[in-house]
């Protein structure tokens, strides 16, 4: 959380009921999976090949957005 | 320094005072069905977040609460009604599709809310910052309502079908029904709110 909060400069910061559904919900759709178990409060994630290649997608998506805004603003 | 209150499902209430007895120099050390007990402490050294968690299974909820220990929160459970219960069967009514019975000690039951403590480091306390998990909070709370909400007029329908008059047992469903309009229509109103603040950000 603190990450998330340094990384954006403060633009986002997540609230720990709000990170606890997205890892879940993450990992019910497989992108993520536990790696270690023996202690419940402190799990470690890791991204699965699957988590990456909608992660690929996702990053082409916003890069596509970026382009075309520029276009836009380039292009008046 | 032990204070009996009881606020039910009051949540925001609840939250007030806890942060109140906080900025006073109390600190929760303990809480039981009617009982809160206070340490003293720094004052505003310790900010309070009342989580509804009465719709998670039991696992769920003593998973959710670990993850929140081990981001260094404190964690408590709280009770919603007060239920000296008679007999081992009882109705959970915010349990999770609908309601279901619930036996003996199982599940969430007198474990509806979970009390945060968060050591005050100056910036807002909230657990529930994404809008898409804001509106599915309210819209759990919500629904725990609107299906005690049914069951009231679910009972005064068949009491009036059995026999066609006023009796007192209908009058009580009645008003109980009424009064949980307020939280129900406190919570749709959050949904909708969430929902168009949602809008307008696509």
């Amino acid at each position: 959380m603190q990450f998330i909060e340094q990384a954006t400069n403060g633009r986002l910061i997540l609230g720990a009921g709000s990170l606890y559904g997205a890892l879940n919900s993450l990992e019910k759709k497989g992108w993520i999976k536990i790696t270690d178990i023996s202690d419940k409060r402190r799990k470690k994630f890791l991204i699965t090949e699957q988590g990456k290649e909608i992660a690929k997608q996702e990053c082409m998506r916003i890069k596509d957005l970026s382009m075309f805004a520029e276009k836009i603003i380039g292009g008046k | 320094m032990r204070k009996y209150r009881y606020f039910g499902a009051l949540l925001d209430t609840q939250e007030k005072w806890l942060n109140k007895m906080a900025s006073n120099s109390y600190k929760l050390i303990r809480v039981e069905k009617l009982l809160y007990e206070f340490e003293k402490c720094q004052p505003n050294s310790y900010v309070y977040k009342i989580d509804f968690v009465a719709s998670k299974s039991k696992s769920n909820s003593e998973d959710y609460k670990s993850f929140l220990e081990g981001l260094g929160y404190k964690v408590f459970y709280k009770n919603i009604n007060l239920n000296y219960s008679v007999g081992k069967i009882r109705v959970r009514p915010w349990a999770e599709k609908g309601g279901r019975v619930a036996t003996n000690m199982g599940g969430t039951f007198n474990k509806e809310l979970l009390i945060v403590e968060k050591k005050a480091d100056g910036k807002p306390f909230e657990l529930h910052t994404d809008l898409e998990d804001k509106i599915y909070y309210a819209k759990t709370i919500r629904n725990s309502w609107l299906t005690l909400f049914a069951l009231c007029i679910f009972i005064i329908a068949l009491q009036f079908i059995d026999k066609p008059e006023i009796s007192l047992g209908i009058i009580v469903a009645l008003i109980i029904a009424i009064l949980l309009l307020f939280p129900i229509s406190l919570y749709q109103r959050q949904v909708i709110k969430y929902t168009n603040e949602k809008r307008t950000n696509e």
